[in-house]
């Protein structure tokens, strides 16, 4: 690829973005779908795959945030009427119950274990990445000189029928690698003195 | 109560005679084997006819107009005919990989596109949790110390897992598509 060729890839890319983000005028939108060629069409494609996941995360973090709230909110209401019921009842102050009764530590400190395990139940990570139905799960996933993208194809709204898609587009050194060919770019200096 | 009254050894005989009918015999994990096959797929822009061509499957009623997907591979039309798969409108099945692994094994074979690709078992996952038996495998493209491609997925048995190299600078040769599916080797 030459020099100028490189040049219009990333003004693509820079466009491409643009062009996703609705972000240009009709005519510079028509020279844009004018130049999509398949290549194209594919990098819009994963920018639409990513702006869904970042959006897909942006709603998970706001659901966990108001669960927090709610959580707290309601943490803060019982702890509210317990020294409510104290006071009414007149029983005496928390404070010297509890320095006179063990019992009543243990129960504290368990009761502080049960809402951290409640916590870690809600907001550990991990539990909300189980995936649900019989899609493939991509566990790990390695490329060298490539941009991979995973994604799910769905065939009609049977969740069985879906399937996974691991897509990995080489750049041109990985290939000229392949050739035989190695690129100047990647011999470094050990390399040069070994030479 | 008669049955306490049974001997140890007539009950190890009972055992002996009825416990194969009780249920299925325990495999351990390195016995299990995979049977998986890898179809390569080349995907091309465009419909040139070659002499001598392999002729693609008839277009449905209904199909997309322009696409033509080999009869070999009908399967796999429902996910080929979806972006971002629609910039190409010609999909050929090159090759078909029948691959028997045991556990922990790999196959190494030669794509199309002159990249090596091993296919490795590492492990029958059973039923459970409302999910099917799966399997994990891992999927190496190109030189190990550099791989194009190396992954480790989970699938359920059966399942097809699309893999694809896209080569930007060789567009002329397409798309290379690997549809992968394994399953537990029956008669081990």
């Amino acid at each position: 690829m030459t020099r100028d060729e490189n040049h219009t890839e990333a003004l693509t890319d820079e466009l491409l973005q643009r062009y996703h983000d609705d972000e240009l005028s009709a005519v510079e939108r028509a020279q844009v779908e004018a130049r999509l060629d398949p290549d194209a069409r594919a990098r819009l494609y994963a920018l639409d795959e990513l702006g869904s996941l970042l959006r897909e995360h942006s709603e998970a973090e706001h659901l966990e945030a108001d669960r927090s709230a709610a959580l707290s909110s309601s943490l803060s209401a019982t702890l509210l009427s317990i020294e409510r019921g104290a006071a009414t009842s007149g029983v005496r102050p928390a404070r010297a119950s509890r320095r006179s009764s063990p019992l009543r530590t243990s129960a504290l400190v368990g009761g502080l274990l049960a809402g951290i395990a409640t916590l870690a139940f809600l907001f550990l990570p991990g539990r909300g990445t189980e995936l649900a139905g019989n899609d493939a799960e991509v566990e790990t996933l390695e490329v060298a000189g490539s941009v991979a993208t995973v994604f799910r194809l769905e065939q009609g709204a049977d969740p069985e029928q879906s399937t996974t898609v691991i897509w990995a587009a080489l750049d041109e050194d990985e290939d000229a690698d392949t050739d035989g060919v190695v690129a100047p770019t990647e011999i470094d200096e050990d390399e040069r003195e070994a030479l | 109560m008669n049955s306490s009254k049974c001997p140890p050894l007539g009950l190890a005989a009972l055992l002996g005679l009825f416990g194969p009918l009780a249920g299925p015999r325990i495999v351990r994990a390195d016995e299990v084997k995979a049977h998986c096959v890898v179809q390569v797929v080349q995907a091309l822009e465009a419909a040139e006819k070659k002499p001598g061509e392999v002729k693609p499957a008839e277009a449905k009623p209904g199909a997309e107009p322009g696409l033509q997907i080999d009869a070999k591979i009908e399967a796999l039309r429902p996910y080929l005919s979806k972006a971002p798969f629609t910039a190409w409108q010609r999909f050929t099945l090159l090759e078909e990989k029948s691959i028997d692994l045991v556990a922990k094994g790999s196959q190494s074979f030669q794509l199309p596109n002159g990249k090596p690709a091993t296919l490795t078992f590492l492990e029958h996952l059973p039923e459970g949790k409302g999910k099917h038996h799966r399997i994990r495998v891992q999927l190496q493209v190109g030189d190990a110390a550099r791989p194009a491609l190396n992954t480790v997925f989970v699938a359920p048995e059966g399942k097809v897992v699309l893999q694809v190299i896209q080569e930007p600078q060789h567009k002329d040769k397409g798309l290379l598509v690997l549809g992968t599916r394994c399953a537990e080797a029956a008669g081990h």
